[in-house]
This record gives C-alpha cells, structure tokens and sequence, in this order.
C-alpha cells in the first residue's frame, strides 16, 4: 500500500526557509521520501486512535518530524518539525 | 580613580516602572514579548515558532521529573502507572514514548495533530513544497509516487 504525502502550510513554510540549512533540508528530503511507502516502518508510535497514527522521527541530531497516518485516506500528514536541544 | 556617581550607575540599568518609556519601555517590552513566546516547565524550556516560520525549539531532558512537569494531569497518571508495572528492561523504551509525548506538549504540536483528524488543517501536496519530489521518490524506490494525482 502506498500512501500520499501531505504538508501543513506552517511546515511548509519552514522547509523553504532559510532556517532549514542545505543539510537539514537534504536529510528531511531523504526522510519525505521513505515516509509514502511504509509511515508505520520509520520512526516511534506516540499514539494510535482509530484511523490515525501520530508518529515521530529524527531527522539528524536534532530535528524531529511528527506526522499523522490516516488509513482512511491512506495519507501520511507532515505536521511538526522541532529542534531539541 | 573616579567612581560614576550613582545617578550614572543606574541610569544604565533598566527600571521597572509602572509607565516605562523610550529605550527601557523597548527593552521592557522586548523581554516581555520573549518571555511570553518562551514557556517554562522547570528546567525545561520551549520557544515555540514565531512568523519566519523557525522551527520550535525544545529542550527536555529524558529524565523521569523532567518528563512529569510537561505531561497532563492524565498523562502523568499514566506514565506513573506505566512506570510502576514495568519491568527493568522495559524502562528505556516507556521513559522514551512518554518523552515524545512531553516534547509533543511543549511544542504545541497536538492542537496541530488535532486540526489534521478532523480535517480542519490546511496542507499542501508534497509536490508543491519539493517540486522535484515524484522523480526523486521513484530514483529511490524503482516505483513512481501516486499522491494525490493519482487518486
């Protein structure tokens, strides 16, 4: 099954700015595009209710992604980038 | 050795006064306006993100106190339960689910999640965002990306 790949416009804005250095935004690159084909293979379960999964992964030594799967729609929704540390 | 008279010693120094004005009512404000931005659990920090959509920074140690200050009420609850059922070598991985759940807290990140379930987030296709996103999904994967074109 393969899901499509979905942004939140407030990340989205993020991902083009100039904030996100030329490596970050390679490795979030890399990530986006593991996550279409297996969302519940990558990353850690936060929590699962009903059609949606919300589920975190590390995007280098500080960056972590959260995004929702939706089986419903089969579609996997960008919703948080943070920067720990 | 002449000392500054104390007039000039605190005249450098920003006053808290009811009605601040010029350049101490800008620095007033400008701490305000951080410290409003910037929330503290503890010695946890968050600075969520502001209009140049920089991203939320979060610092929070992966100790249980720390995690327990950034949890509800209700997700304290259950992380003690869980905390007090689990054997030795399950510890790492409730310590880290729950940390997850904190980080989520402090950014903010679950009113986003909640806006994505019912439908109400406004999103984009990832193609928009990364134009040359299908060709370099199907360099990797040997297989063309569907989204949502092909839907």
């Amino acid at each position: 099954m393969s899901y499509s790949l979905v942004i939140t416009e407030e990340i989205s804005a993020m991902v083009k700015s100039p904030p996100m250095d030329k490596f970050t935004h390679a490795m979030f690159i890399e990530a986006m595009i593991n996550l279409p084909v297996d969302p519940h293979g990558v990353g850690s379960l936060v929590r699962s209710e009903g059609a949606f999964t919300t589920r975190t992964f590390s995007v280098g030594p500080h960056g972590l992604i959260t995004y929702v799967v939706d089986e419903t729609t089969a579609t996997v929704t960008i919703v948080d980038v943070t920067w720990l540390g | 050795m002449t000392r500054p008279s104390t007039a000039v010693a605190t005249a450098r120094m920003p006053q808290l006064s009811p009605e601040p004005c010029g350049k101490v009512r800008r620095a007033s404000h400008d701490l305000m306006a951080k410290a409003a931005r910037r929330r503290y659990v503890g010695n946890v920090t968050a600075m969520p993100s502001d209009a140049n959509a920089t991203p939320r920074r979060i610092s929070l140690p992966r100790t249980i106190r720390a995690i327990k200050q950034a949890l509800t009420a209700e997700q304290r609850a259950q992380f003690m339960a869980e905390l007090e059922d689990i054997e030795a070598g399950g510890l790492r991985a409730v310590v880290e689910k729950w940390w997850l759940t904190a980080v989520l807290n402090l950014s903010g990140t679950w009113e986003r999640v909640e806006q994505v379930k019912a439908g109400t987030a406004r999103t984009a296709p990832i193609e928009d965002v990364i134009p040359d996103f299908a060709e370099r999904f199907e360099q990797f994967h040997g297989q063309p990306y569907v989204g949502h074109v092909g839907r």
